[in-house]
């Protein structure tokens, strides 16, 4: 188990660095550079001043020349610095991350409390009533839009009942409330988002759950433990959820780069102060730092995610062993 | 003319109007306090002048920093750190007396050397500055005395005058550490109305009142920025009364009338246009009446009521409305196809072969459009040009492409037959890199390849004197002579919308815009909204 472990973590290394070239390819392939931004079309700017302006960021250097210097940089793990502020890129991650990790964790969290038993549910009372309502229900919130769900929710919710706050981190008065009020006030405002994003994000892992516990159900060894005279409970919970959730594993395996990587149009919608609108805004203005930054954190928790998931297949998995 | 010419030879001196403001200290109930919140789509990258380039550092700078000269509220130039300046005939030497009574955030005074420094700053090869094309023209700097600074240029540029409207910045924070990461780039200390308090990365920034600004502390005790990314919640936040100002779009301005019952919505010309251009190397658009004739078949009118809903006015010419430079005797190419198509055929293009398109030598007149991403309002009035000039029997094909292929392949290159764009303009009328006949190397603005003789002439002229009324006769003979030549065919002029809380008073719209008095607003302490804690 140790070497296999070994092995693979050795293995991501190159995986690694393809990922970290491809990336760097492409958004240099992408049209447009860093200094556009500023420069373009602003008359107040000559030409001399933009290649100053380029010749400062070394962008005037050939590409593979760039990315040995980013990877040098990197091998001391420095992310260097962003264009946009010059504020060294880990720094502006540090900022964004506890307010993304909040808002992803809980809507993880919630997403398993509820799919999970809606999978097993909705499987062992197959074709009934609940399990169609609940069918609908997941694949409702799957295929509307997120931003267009937020913004009636914000109306009737923020505008019209006036309960929450429609947008935003925290309050204006935040830094004046007590700590009790604090903790009202982030809740507050994390109702809106963490409903939305576990609403939306119900269908998959339910279906899976559904899937693999039907599967199970027609075992012959579910109707050995029926056979015994186990109640119905026991067969379901202890002798088919168990063997139903390993495929569930993998999807626990795939959230975790999910947990960091935020996403674009919630924290945009909601004002959110995280890493997706950072990774977004990158991509936007040609902010190379940050883009290959949270590319690369990105990428390794990818592959330290699918690490994970075997890993613990072995574990909860007697038939499967690693050499 | 003797006389004008007489004039450019006066010694010019200004002096900066100088209030003597008495601030009436009575305390408590003099209406000061409350917060302003304003949002704004994008966060800020540094507080810093010499180094932001973008609209929400602008926004927070101007209110920290000052710089020697600012525009009042008819874009004027009046005295700011400088409390008055005298121009040298020849224009080269421009002498700024500074004010005495002025001390930065951190209690440090404000003198001379601040000033030389910044400059130092702004010509430095390792700062990252857009703005040093201005301040390489200026040939040396020299402190006279603490309170008295001497620019002298290479030679006379009218327009340098307001360029020291760039934030002063401190020597006493930035002389040790590296410019382009220092701290103070995020805490900036400034001579401005408002201090800087805290600014949370893309969720507020927030600023509080100035007890010692020079002119007087302002009314508003907190400046408070919401960094809001999506316009659509950015207007629930304004119906939930949860942000106090907003910049409006057509379609928001003309919502219900109960959105905005504790609002006041202000309405003016913005100070930039939109514009198709032609690349005047392009055989089709060597004459000026085929362009002329191309502005008589393009309805500006059906332009602004589908684009902006009527909120804004046809552009004539290169200057808004608002400038002093703005001509009000040009008047506009009147919407007639009929007229046009004469012109057309005055000039052999006819619909020989009855297809409903207009040839010559059997060529079709048809020619593409190009415009950038992004930017529905351009896709739309290209549009609507294309069905305009149907109309008279010229063929139109759009193509819509992504901005830095755009600008870089496209339009740098000159690859273009015509393009719709639009100018964000700068107070001053200076439009040299636009129109003079020396910028049309790749990367540079005139992109259209304009060339006028006369126009260089006065363009030129226009930089070397300082009198606004002389310069006014400049820009304005400008403006008539590119409303004549069409090198573009100015579309319109978008109205600014934004509306701002009903319970502050001293809102006022001046050619200059809306917030050039924001230290004067307040709220009556009966309304006020937020209430200061410690």
């Amino acid at each position: 188990m140790i070497s296999y472990i070994f092995r693979r973590l050795l293995l991501t290394i190159p995986v690694l660095l393809g990922i970290t070239v491809i990336t760097f390819l492409v958004m240099h392939l992408s049209p447009g550079k860093p200094t556009d931004i500023l420069t373009d079309m602003n008359q107040k700017i000559t030409v001399e001043a933009k290649q100053r302006l380029v010749a400062i960021y070394g962008l005037d250097k050939p590409v593979y020349v760039q990315y040995g210097m980013w990877i040098k940089r990197l091998a001391k793990l420095d992310f260097g610095k962003s264009f946009k502020d010059d504020r060294p890129v880990i720094k502006k991650i540090a900022e964004r991350l506890p307010a993304t990790l909040l808002l992803n964790f809980l809507s993880i969290i919630f997403i398993f409390a509820i799919a999970i038993p809606i999978g097993v549910i909705s499987s062992v009372k197959k074709d009934t009533v609940f399990d169609k309502i609940t069918t609908v229900t997941v694949f409702l919130g799957f295929s509307v839009p997120t931003f267009w769900l937020a913004i009636l929710l914000m109306i009737f919710f923020g505008l019209h009942l006036g309960w929450l706050p429609i947008s935003g981190f925290r309050s204006i008065n935040f830094d004046e409330l007590t700590f009790f009020g604090k903790f009202t006030d982030i809740t507050k405002h994390l109702i809106l988002p963490v409903f939305v994003s576990a609403f939306t994000g119900l269908a998959g892992l339910s279906r899976y759950t559904k899937s693999a516990m039907l599967e199970v159900l027609h075992q012959d060894y579910i109707r050995t433990a029926r056979a015994k005279g186990l109640t119905e409970s026991t067969v379901i919970f202890k002798h088919a959820l168990r063997n139903a959730l390993i495929p569930v594993v993998t999807i626990i395996g795939l959230t975790i780069p999910d947990l960091i990587g935020g996403s674009f149009i919630f924290e945009t919608i909601f004002a959110w102060p995280g890493m997706g609108r950072l990774g977004y805004e990158a991509i936007m203005s040609r902010d190379y730092p940050v883009i290959m930054a949270v590319g690369t954190i990105v990428a390794i928790l990818t592959l330290f995610g699918n690490l994970i998931a075997d890993i613990t297949y072995a574990y909860i998995d007697p038939r499967i062993r690693y050499r | 003319m003797r006389k004008k010419l007489f004039f450019l030879f006066l010694v010019f001196c200004f002096v900066g109007c100088k209030k003597t403001e008495t601030v009436k200290q009575t305390s408590g109930n003099d209406n000061s306090g409350d917060y302003y919140v304003e949002s704004s789509i994008g966060d800020a990258s540094y507080l810093n002048p010499i180094l932001a380039s973008d609209s929400a550092s602008a926004d927070i700078n101007n209110l920290v920093f000052n710089g020697l000269v600012k525009y009042d509220k008819n874009i004027n130039i009046m005295g700011d750190l400088a409390e008055s300046w005298t121009v040298s005939s020849d224009g080269k030497i421009i002498i700024f007396n500074l004010r005495k009574n002025v001390r930065w955030h951190d209690g440090k005074q404000f003198t001379a050397e601040d000033v030389e420094f910044t400059y130092q700053k702004l010509i430095d090869p390792k700062v990252k500055t857009p703005y040093s094309s201005d301040f390489e023209l200026v040939k040396k700097i020299e402190i006279i005395n603490p309170y008295k600074i001497k620019i002298t240029y290479k030679g006379p540029f009218s327009p340098g005058l307001i360029s020291w409207g760039m934030g002063i910045i401190p020597k006493h924070i930035f002389q040790t550490g590296d410019f382009n990461t220092h701290p103070a780039n995020r805490k900036p200390i400034g001579t401005g109305p408002y201090k800087f308090v805290e600014w949370k990365t893309d969720e507020k920034i927030v600023l509080e009142a100035n007890p010692d600004y020079f002119e007087g502390p302002p009314k508003i005790s907190k400046y408070i920025y919401r960094i809001i990314p999506d316009q659509s919640v950015q207007f629930l936040e304004l119906r939930n009364e949860t942000i106090d100002s907003m910049g409006l779009t057509p379609d928001q301005y003309n919502a219900y009338k109960n959105f905005f019952k504790n609002y006041n919505k202000f309405r003016y010309p913005s100070f930039g246009y939109a514009y198709l251009g032609y690349n005047l190397l392009n055989p089709f658009f060597k004459e000026k009446e085929i362009r002329q004739a191309i502005a008589h078949s393009i309805n500006k009118k059906e332009i602004i009521d589908g684009i902006l809903l009527g909120l804004g006015v046809p552009a004539t010419g290169p200057y808004p409305p608002t400038s002093w430079a703005y001509n009000p005797e040009v008047s506009d190419y009147e919407y007639n196809p009929e007229k046009a198509k004469k012109i057309f055929g005055k000039f052999g293009w006819i619909d020989s072969d009855n297809d409903g398109w207009l040839d010559k030598n059997g060529k079709k007149f048809e020619f593409t459009i190009i415009t950038n991403q992004g930017n529905k309002s351009r896709a739309v009035a290209a549009e609507l040009i294309q069905a305009h000039l149907k109309k008279v029997g010229i063929k139109v094909n759009i193509r819509i492409l992504e901005w830095s292929t755009f600008i870089h392949q496209y339009i740098d290159k000159k690859k273009f037959d015509a393009v719709i764009l639009g100018w964000s303009l700068s107070r001053d009328p200076d439009q040299y890199p636009l129109w003079h006949s020396s910028q049309k190397k790749e990367g540079q603005y005139n992109f259209v390849s304009y060339e006028n003789k006369e126009v260089d002439k006065l363009l030129e002229e226009g930089r070397r004197i300082f009198p606004e009324k002389q310069r006014q006769e400049i820009y304005r003979k400008i403006h008539k002579i590119l409303a004549v030549d069409q090198p573009y065919t100015f579309l319109y002029v978008a109205d600014a919308l934004p509306v701002i809380h009903k319970r502050f008073i001293g809102p006022e719209v001046a050619p200059l815009g809306i917030g050039w008095n924001f230290r004067e607003w307040y709220v009556p302490e009966a309304n006020q909204k937020y209430t200061l804690q410690q």
